[in-house]
């Protein structure tokens, strides 16, 4: 059981990274023109290379965070700082393109 | 366009349609009585479908919307359209798998769900967001194929 609740951490943590690892691929790229050309010449699309990244980033940082063994935080909690963040992520999104499209 | 593509962008509106009347069940169905294995199959066939979704709408989107229904609508009367809601939208897209993907482990790995309230809590505002996530895609769709050719 407590090796269940390892593994389920490991992947609820790397979710909450990889989600804000597209929101940080996604602004960057919005705001460094050579970073989203980097991404488009290397994956011969802008959104292939993020899409590519976010599996990778959760695919490297699952076994990490298992060999963390985090028990001491409990899944309940875990589970709302994923859905606070993939709020949070939303909103920022919608903000920034809302502000590139009418402020800037 | 191609039959090929129309195949590609009608299963991405059905297979993400999908997603979310499975995580609907999974909802509605969480307090009832002996359902886990309910529970486990909805949260995985959302988990499938949502990945699915992705790859054939990611097709269309790479091969198609760029080159041919982008500049219609940055040239139509709602370029705001193309610059908010499908920039917006084809990001927050990526997150339904990964969130999709931690409910179905959740639950494979959730015996006592029901015995455990905060836990069960949890388990239903990550529901409920992925459920929310993927019905603001829907409506950004449909926002974004109404904008074509206006």
């Amino acid at each position: 059981m407590q090796d269940k609740h390892s593994i389920l951490s490991a992947i609820i943590v790397s979710a909450i990274l990889t989600i804000a690892a597209i929101v940080f691929l996604t602004v960057f790229g919005e705001l460094n023109p050579a970073f989203k050309t980097w991404l488009t010449n290397t994956f011969s699309h802008h959104w292939i290379g993020k899409s590519i990244i976010s599996v990778l980033v959760f695919l490297a940082f699952t076994p990490i965070f298992y060999l963390f063994r985090l028990k001491q935080i409990s899944i309940a909690v875990l589970v709302w700082i994923l859905v606070a963040v993939a709020n949070l992520s939303f909103g920022l999104l919608l903000a920034f393109f809302l502000f590139e499209t009418f402020f800037n | 366009m191609s039959y090929f593509l129309i195949s590609l962008l009608v299963s991405h509106i059905f297979l993400g349609t999908l997603g979310i009347v499975f995580l609907t069940g999974y909802l509605l169905y969480f307090f009832r009585e002996d359902n886990l294995g309910f529970l486990k199959r909805m949260s995985f066939f959302a988990f499938l479908s949502f990945v699915f979704s992705w790859i054939v709408g990611g097709y269309y989107y790479v091969t198609y919307y760029g080159h041919a229904v982008k500049p219609i609508i940055l040239s139509g009367e709602f370029p705001w359209v193309h610059k908010v809601l499908m920039e917006t939208k084809e990001h927050i897209f990526l997150f339904l798998p990964f969130l999709a993907f931690v409910l179905f482990i959740a639950t494979y790995f959730g015996k006592n769900i029901k015995d455990d309230k905060k836990l069960a809590y949890s388990y239903i505002g990550l529901c409920f967001t992925t459920v929310s996530v993927a019905l603001l895609v829907t409506i950004m769709g449909m926002a974004i194929s109404g904008a074509v050719g206006k």
